[in-house]
Parts: C-alpha cells; structure tokens; sequence
C-alpha cells in the first residue's frame, strides 16, 4: 500500500546532470609584488571592548576583543592568558563547511595566537584573560586568509586599548620552488592554478623591527627565504600604515575640533 | 593637560613608536603615566608607546597617552561610581568596571562603628574613592576622604540615574572644575551630578524629564566645542 502522505514524483523521470566544473584558470591581474587594497574600519561592535572589521578584496574578516576579565580558573597567573579562536563561517569558502570548529580552524587560532602574544604586554593583566574572536565571513586563498586574521587581530586589540609593545601585521607569500617565481597576497585561484608547492606566512612588528611568528612550507633554500622574508616584511610595513591610518580615525574622534 | 607640540613633532602616537628625547625633560626623574612603558635595548634606555592616543605632559616631569577608551583600570585615588553586587560579612563586592570586582569595607565610611553599619542593598549605587589599587590585589574602595576622615561627597547615591558606557577622556573632561557643559546646564536647571572616572555618571534632579534632558546632553555632547556645547544645551532646554 503506498503512503498517502508522501508526495511521489513522476513515474517519468531523467537524473539532472551537473557539468563538471572547470579547473581556476590564473586570473591574477596586479603584479607579483602587490597585495590586494585593504579597507580596515575599527569600533564597529559598541558591546566589545575593541573591534575590527578588515576586507581585502574577497577576504571579509570581523574581529572581536573582550577582556581583560577575571580568568575562569582559580589558578594564580602573573600574567594573562590570550585565548584565539578562529572561526570560518560555513558559507566563506567554496565548499560549505559545519559549524562545528574544525582541526584546521583550532591550529589556525593557535598560529595567531602564536604570532600576536609577543606584543601584547601580558604581565600587565595578572589574573586576567584577553579573549580575541575571529570570524571569516568570506575567505580568499587560507595563506592570505591567515595573514589577514593576524593583522585584523592585532588592530582589535589596538582598537581595545590593551597595552602592547607594538602592532602585528600579517603578510602571505606563494613561491614555486623549482623556479625564481613568487607571488605576494596569493588568493584562492592563486594557490590552486599555479604549480607553486612553497609558501610563507609571517607576522611581524613594524616599529620594533622584530619578527614574531613565520611558518613556511616547501623546499627553498636559505637565501631564498630571506629574499622572500624581505617581500613579506615590506608587504607588512604597508599593512601598518593601513591599521595606523584607521586607529587615527578611529581614536582622535575624542579630540577636541 | 598641555597637549607637546614642538617643531615637526606629530603629538599622536601608535604602539611601538618610542617618545623622542626632545620631549623628556632631562633634569630629574619621569614618571610615566597609562600608554608609555620604559624599555631597556641594546644598552639604551627608551619610552615606548603602548596605546593609540595623543601624547600630554600633566606636569613638569609627567607624560601619558590620552586615548579613547572605555575599559577602567583602577588608580589609586580614583573616584568612582561602583554598584554593589554581593555582600558578605566585612562589606561588600562593588562592579567598578575593570577587569576585576572591588571590595567595600563597612567600616569604611564616616563615623562608622561595628553596630552602626550602613545597611547597603544588592544594586545600590556608591560614589567612592579607590584606595587600594595593586595589579596583583583585589581594588579597594572607601567612602570618605583620606585627609579629612569626612564623608566629602561620597557614599550611597539614592534616587537619580546612572549613565554607563562613557569614554574615560569625557568622564575627565566633565570633572574638571570648569566644564563648559555642567556649567551651562547648571545655569538653567538645579541638578546633583557625581562623576566617575570608570566612565560612570550619575545624574540627579527634581524631575524625570530635566534629569532625561542633562543625560541626554552629557552622552551627545563629547565631540562638541565648547560652543557648540553651549547652543545644544540651549537648544534642548527651549524644548523642556
């Protein structure tokens, strides 16, 4: 006996064929040494005590910072604990993911976490913990997602008046290391067009001069990674000038006209 | 606060830039107020910036970075406007809006004894002066000034209403003695007022819509002129 309630489709029927999708073409328009424009607007969640929302292209980041606030363990610290968490949304990469916080978003939380703890001056909050969210809205390439993440979070934190020694801004770059080919800011087509099986990913302090974190994959030799540092580094120095334009913005509203 | 303007010098600053020699007076010591750190590098010694905001000199040999903030870090000496949240047997437990909840002594008050405690409910308001603030301890309040053992103003704030979420560089801005916004308002329209330097303002006068109307001109009228302070105020009082 069939089921009255369920609807059946027609007796007639043709499975619906999907046509294979074409392997990304490289589209890349600006040079190698260019990084896509940023747009960086700081303040924008009244209820947070700092936040920043940075867009690059396709890359749309949102950051929140809360905190210092009294730590949930009871456990005497001298210093504070700086907790990450990277979060991409389901719908900001090409194949939709889970809301489930995945192996890769947690070891993405730990890298920032890595890159901006060197700045901030965590003794200064004994018994605290600094509690940095970040969200992917849209994501473009993980490399220049990543190095997004980190300059996004390092600008909440400015925006949230937490004392650190200087600001961390991230840089990304793609290399292939059979040849002398590079590629600053690589986004998604980037990584998946190009035989470039290298790649460098840094943080770094503009007014200090200082290095805080790099992770780089795929064979190169030594003075290849400096000449590719140095492109990182200046890509970087330009990111700053981004965030101090936007803090200036953001904090001299106070100022007296 | 005088604002350093010397020659070609920029007076705001972003975290990592170090405060030029020019600027440090030579003779003597220097204290260094929130946003400037003291660094040790490479043999020499140096001020780094911390925070984003502009530089000021508060006295001779003081400097600190004003910037825009609403997070409260305890001073000492502070004045601020805390709201009880527990009590327990020696006093009480006040939210002053940092990162961790201040201790209330009962016996800190004026003329104060063990069996004439002041009886404070859950949710009442006090305008209180910090006198413990260790960034290892727990912040201390008390409701009486320390030279003169007198109430002075501070203690339970009945009635009225309480403004949150100021920025820090407006609280000090509406407690100086000469403050263009509470002296025009003061002018046309009898009030109470207690200004915390935790970005807390209470507000009290004899009617709901006059103490609406000095809320609603404090929250509005930080990025104001003095003059343009004045012509919104008038403004809002034609509209009582």
């Amino acid at each position: 006996m069939s089921d009255r309630k369920r609807v059946y489709g027609p007796s007639v029927s043709v499975p619906p064929y999907f046509e294979e999708p074409e392997q990304p073409v490289f589209t890349r328009t600006r040079d190698v040494d260019r990084c896509r424009k940023i747009y960086l607007k700081l303040g924008w969640a009244t209820k947070a005590v700092g936040s920043s929302y940075f867009e690059s292209e396709k890359i749309k980041i949102a950051c929140t910072v809360s905190g210092p606030r009294p730590s949930k363990t009871f456990a005497f610290r001298s210093s504070a604990k700086l907790n990450c968490e990277f979060r991409l949304s389901p719908f900001s990469t090409s194949v939709r993911q889970g809301h489930v916080q995945t192996v890769e978003e947690k070891s993405y939380s730990q890298m920032i976490e890595a890159a901006i703890s060197p700045s901030i001056l965590l003794h200064l909050y004994p018994k605290s913990s600094i509690d940095v969210y970040i969200q992917v809205i849209e994501s473009d390439g993980a490399l220049a997602t990543l190095a997004a993440a980190i300059s996004c979070a390092s600008s909440a934190i400015a925006d949230a008046n937490i004392d650190c020694i200087d600001l961390v801004t991230g840089s990304s770059v793609l290399f292939n290391p059979n040849t002398d080919e590079y590629w600053i800011d690589p986004d998604y087509v980037d990584e998946r067009a190009r035989a470039a099986k290298g790649s460098v990913v840094m943080g770094y302090m503009a007014s200090l001069g200082h290095v805080t974190q790099v992770w780089e994959r795929g064979t190169c030799s030594p003075s290849r990674l400096s000449f590719l540092t140095e492109k990182c580094i200046k890509n970087a120095k330009d990111t700053r000038l981004v965030i101090n334009h936007a803090l200036l913005l953001e904090k001299s509203k106070s100022e007296d006209p | 606060m005088a604002e350093v303007e010397e020659k070609g010098l920029l007076s705001y600053y972003f975290p990592g830039e170090r405060i030029p020699d020019s600027i440090i007076s030579q003779d003597g010591s220097i204290r260094l107020g929130p946003g400037l750190v003291f660094q040790k590098k490479d043999r020499e010694e140096e001020i780094v910036v911390s925070k984003a905001g502009r530089l000021h000199q508060t006295g001779k040999n003081a400097m600190l970075i004003d910037s825009r903030t609403k997070r409260y870090i305890p001073a000492t000496n502070d004045q601020v406007i805390g709201q009880i949240i527990s009590r327990f047997a020696e006093g009480y437990r006040v939210d002053i809006g940092s990162a961790h909840i201040a201790q209330l002594n009962a016996l800190a008050f004026e003329n104060v004894t063990r069996k004439s405690r002041p009886n404070l409910n859950v949710g009442s308001l006090v305008y209180a002066r910090v006198s413990l603030a260790d960034r290892d301890m727990e912040p201390e309040l008390e409701c009486f000034d320390a030279t003169t053992g007198k109430a002075a103003g501070y203690g339970e704030l009945k009635n009225g209403y309480m403004i949150t979420g100021l920025s820090l560089s407006h609280c000090r801005k509406l407690i100086l003695p000469k403050n263009t916004l509470l002296q025009t308002l003061g002018s046309y329209i009898p009030f109470e007022i207690a200004v915390g330097m935790n970005g807390r303002v209470w507000v009290n006068s004899e009617n709901l819509s006059t103490t609406v109307l000095i809320c609603t001109a404090i929250r509005n009228c930080e990025f104001m002129s003095d003059e343009e302070q004045i012509k919104y105020c008038k403004d809002l009082i034609k509209k009582l």
